[in-house]
């Protein structure tokens, strides 16, 4: 009965394809439609494939769209953004991990509270806060109020305690004082989490939706989460070129995780474990 | 019934071949052990039984059915896990009583099942436990009361003692038996483990890479293996082997020394051949002792130097290296006269007692007496 | 062995080091933190009387008058309800269609990989990028579904525009959903899954009485951070509806920005730091459910 085993195989991969055309459908009509001229979309039946591309859309949503500057904008403040993290967490997650000092504990639960704050709660007042230091529309607004967190840290201390207490012996009877330490040991030995903290810092920052709209007015500052708003129209004869921006704003990030998908995946399971 | 026949039976996962062309028949009640170094396909040949793995070629029987095609579900077995799969969020009682809920037995047949067969492992008072909260020994009791819950006619066994301490292991092992004997059962039983395989089997099957070595009766394999594999694995410490050349019939030579043999070797392609002796069989003296009186056909022995004194307490294990550059390992009384390190020394084996392998093969040279 | 008298100036100097490491750190959470989110307790006494020319006047001190009045009126209670409803639908059908990819996914077959590699793709795109594309492909005129309801586009109806921003919500979630339900499938030791088919359960048993029980964790845990990530959503309901029609998708975090920012409207740090406070009380709420639930649920080895 070897056609019993095949039917079986044949509906399993039925039922993948299925769904795997259900999830990816949206990102590939997005595609389509970007590479259609508006009278070609409205036509019935709709094109599943453009049979004329109209590159043109792309060089239009980079340059007249501005896509060019939102992702660049992007970038900046995005790598501004992770640096900044990885640093305070690392400095952050050493100290509560090696050094002992009194309200440790107490500290290191404050920096926890700071997760069950979110951003939503807090950002008309640091609206003002940014107005009253005269940051308003600027890059420092954009990245100042994200230089630390308490995700990075937590995530950092758990690497760091998995350091064998031996090293740091090891490291003490040589003469080695907490920087050196920290800089040649520590942080060599943690890189995955490191590297899975600052994906997650990447993404968080590039992501961001409601601060980069309060915090910025100017058109070149603006971020492509922000500029795919002024992208959206209901005009006609722009909405191809809507299509092509939001394929440019998508496309750096798929690359992105699709090189470090499992730093992803590890940065996802420490926060299962943290509970 | 509860007879279990592999008949051709060959398992490949793409290129490799984890078991090939084995042919063995368990019989119903038997105690049937599997036993084989890591990866040679013991573990394998078991899933298949249980139908965990399909079979590639050949025809598994279970009592006069083939099941190459049937379900676990449906194949009438139970089986005991290694590391004993007992699910974690259910109670002991729910953990045995498992397998008769996915059969629908009624409530009342149930109880009375699972507290039947949670008195014989001693879990009466653990029902209501959860596995978490179990010794390691407890857990593999729970393993063994969720197989026989439903008195299956076969039970398979993955090495179920392996994750339990030495003293607990022993006294298992004696427990495992008297419950087969008890149940009456056919339990097919994969170790690595000799010790186990030699005091627990009815029947030993020995394979190593996929292919059966040899079959039979714990004590017949032990004295007669039927390859160099089986007889450098089976025996602790294991058996001798050393390069030798047949100068006559009755007399193999080694070096500067000689063994008898007795026999006629059936048919001997070449005269150079792997002989093996057990440590129990080779006899030492020191060199100026000459022959013993007593000793039927001896000739002069093995002639080697000491190298290393063993002693355990109730035996001592004597290392000599033979002038051919083979070290062998002899295993004496305590009672015996220890030997300096560095002595001369000539070792002496019954004739009865030297097993002949042929040098390419490995195969047990035959002789007819 | 070091002697008393050295320990003590080592260990004041490790104290001043960590709090040296933890002063950047600090410093950030205390300003943008920390400050803002002790100030939402303090605003709802006052009332920020508007601007007299460019001149500002000084804020009034109401009292507790305020905070009723806040927490009774129908913007408040529009707008819980509204997060409640989108919540509600959201959070379940995602973990359900992730459990049914992670699933699905879960076989051993040749090409998996890539299978798995698109049901997780969604986790490129941001709501942002969600949104814009869902409202292109709406369109009424050019849209490859061209959904007119009324007038207008889905976007415009009042019974269909919540259903369209869950839509595109699940669909936006489903990748990182299928990550996380497949991790928990992963986590199911392959012996327990062989041992309930050898004990006779077939496929729907074997789910029902051992995958899905020892999924309990990871649905828990998905189900707690899909809460508190739905409540906190925003840049759907900006892009697509801006809370309409007629406030049927005024999420609590839009309605906290549209109460306290909104350029050129009557716009209220007061009231806005109510419903903030509301956000933090859901927030505070479900992160404890899961810290105190989770012992229960999950199976100590």
């Amino acid at each position: 009965m070897r056609a019993d085993r095949r039917w079986s195989l044949v509906a399993r991969y039925a039922l993948l394809v299925l769904l795997a055309a259900l999830v990816l459908f949206p990102i590939y009509i997005t595609v389509v439609n970007s590479l259609l001229t508006p009278a070609r979309m409205g036509n019935r039946p709709p094109a599943l494939a453009p049979s004329n591309p109209q590159w043109h859309n792309y060089s239009a949503a980079w340059s007249d769209g501005h896509l060019g500057r939102y992702l660049a904008n992007s970038f900046i403040v995005s790598i501004s953004i992770t640096v900044g993290q990885v640093i305070t967490a690392i400095l952050a997650a050493y100290a509560f991990a090696f050094l002992r000092f009194p309200l440790r504990g107490l500290l290191f639960v404050v920096f926890l509270a700071t997760l069950m704050i979110p951003g939503e709660v807090t950002f008309f007042t640091n609206v003002d806060t940014i107005r009253s230091l005269g940051w308003y529309d600027s890059y420092a607004a954009l990245i100042v109020p994200f230089l630390a967190t308490g995700f990075g840290a937590f995530l950092l201390r758990q690497s760091f305690l998995t350091v064998p207490p031996d090293l740091r012996d090891a490291a003490a009877l040589d003469g080695y004082g907490h920087w050196r330490f920290m800089a040649k040991v520590v942080v060599p030995l943690a890189r995955p989490a490191i590297g899975a903290m600052s994906l997650f810092a990447f993404l968080g920052a590039w992501n961001q939706y409601l601060w980069p709209l309060v915090a910025t007015k100017d058109e070149r500052l603006r971020t492509v989460q922000i500029g795919l708003k002024s992208l959206a129209t209901s005009q006609v004869d722009k909405i191809p070129v809507t299509y092509a921006g939001t394929v440019l704003a998508f496309v750096p990030i798929a690359i992105l995780l699709l090189l470090f998908s499992k730093q992803l995946v590890r940065g996802l399971m420490a926060g299962a474990v943290k509970g | 019934m509860g007879r279990v026949a592999f008949t051709h039976v060959t398992k490949r996962f793409g290129d490799v071949v984890a078991v090939d062309d084995l042919t063995v028949v368990v019989n119903d009640g038997e105690f049937f052990v599997l036993l084989g170094p890591s990866g040679c396909g013991k573990s394998t040949a078991l899933r298949m039984v249980a139908g965990l793995e399909e079979v590639t070629e050949g025809v598994i029987e279970i009592g006069d059915r083939a099941v190459n095609r049937v379900p676990p579900k449906d194949r009438d077995i139970a089986m005991v896990f290694q590391s004993y799969a007992l699910y974690p969020h259910m109670t002991v009682r729910r953990n045995i009583e498992f397998p008769l809920r996915t059969r629908e037995v009624p409530r009342a047949e149930r109880n009375t099942l699972v507290e039947h067969a949670a008195e014989i492992l001693g879990l009466d008072t653990l029902l209501d436990r959860k596995p978490s909260q179990l010794s390691g020994g407890q857990r593999q009791r729970v393993a063994l009361a969720r197989a026989i819950v439903r008195q299956p006619e076969v039970f398979l066994m993955d090495e179920p003692l392996s994750n339990l301490d030495a003293k607990l292991r022993a006294s298992t092992r004696v427990e495992l038996v008297a419950l087969q004997r008890t149940l009456a059962t056919t339990v097919v039983y994969v170790t690595h483990d000799q010790v186990e395989a030699m005091t627990m089997g009815d029947r030993i099957a020995i394979m190593f890479e996929g292919a059966l070595q040899q079959v039979g009766a714990p004590q017949d394999v032990y004295d007669k293996p039927a390859n160099r594999f089986v007889a450098e694995f089976i025996g602790t410490p294991p058996m001798n082997t050393f390069a030798a050349r047949l100068v006559s019939p009755d007399t193999l030579a080694i070096g500067a020394g000689t063994l008898p043999l007795d026999g006629v070797v059936a048919d001997p392609a070449t005269s150079e051949v792997i002989a093996g002796v057990r440590p129990e069989h080779l006899v030492v003296t020191s060199n100026d002792a000459g022959s013993e009186p007593g000793d039927a056909a001896t000739t002069d022995g093995l002639v080697g130097t000491v190298t290393l004194v063993e002693s355990l307490g109730h035996e001592r294990h004597t290392r000599v290296r033979l002038d051919t550059g083979t070290e062998l390992v002899v295993r004496q009384p305590a009672s015996a006269v220890a030997l300096v390190v560095g002595r001369g020394v000539r070792l002496r084996a019954k004739a009865h007692d030297v097993h002949l392998y042929d040098q390419a093969s490995g195969i047990r040279l035959a002789r007819d007496v | 062995m070091r002697r008393r008298k050295e320990r003590q100036p080592y260990r004041l100097r490790e104290t001043g080091l960590a709090y040296l490491m933890l002063l950047p750190a600090m410093v950030v959470f205390g300003v943008f933190v920390f400050y803002p989110f002790a100030k939402n307790f303090q605003l709802p006494f006052f009332s920020q009387p508007p601007k007299f020319g460019a001149i500002s006047r000084p804020a009034r001190y109401v009292g507790w008058k305020q905070w009723s009045d806040v927490l009774q009126s129908n913007d408040f209670r529009n707008t819980l309800l509204v997060t409640l409803k989108f919540t509600l639908i959201t959070v379940p059908v995602g973990i359900a269609l992730g459990l049914l990819l992670a699933v699905a996914a879960h076989q051993k077959l040749r090409g998996i990989t890539v299978f798995r590699t698109i049901f997780s793709s969604t986790v490129a795109t941001s709501i942002a990028v969600a949104s814009v594309i869902f409202f292109s492909l709406t369109n009424p005129i050019v849209g490859f579904w061209q959904l007119r309801i009324g007038h207008g586009g889905i976007t415009e109806s009042p019974t269909w525009a919540l259903p369209a921003i869950c839509v595109v919500t699940v669909w936006q979630s489903l990748g990182l959903s299928f990550i996380v339900m497949s991790a928990g499938l992963q986590s199911i030791p392959d012996d327990l899954l062989e041992a309930a088919r050898v004990d006779g359960a077939g496929a729907f048993s074997v789910f029902r009485n051992v995958t899905f029980p020892l999924l309990t964790p990871t649905l828990f845990f998905a189900f707690v951070v899909g809460s508190i990530s739905s409540f906190q959503a925003f840049a759907q309901v900006d892009l697509l509806t801006q809370g309409g029609p007629l406030d049927h998708t005024r999420t609590l975090a839009y309605s906290i920005y549209k109460t306290s920012i909104e350029a050129g409207g009557p716009s209220d740090e007061n009231k806005a730091a109510v419903f903030a406070i509301g956000l933090f009380v859901v927030v505070l709420i479900l992160t404890v459910l899961q810290l105190r639930l989770e012992r229960r649920v999950n199976y100590a080895r």
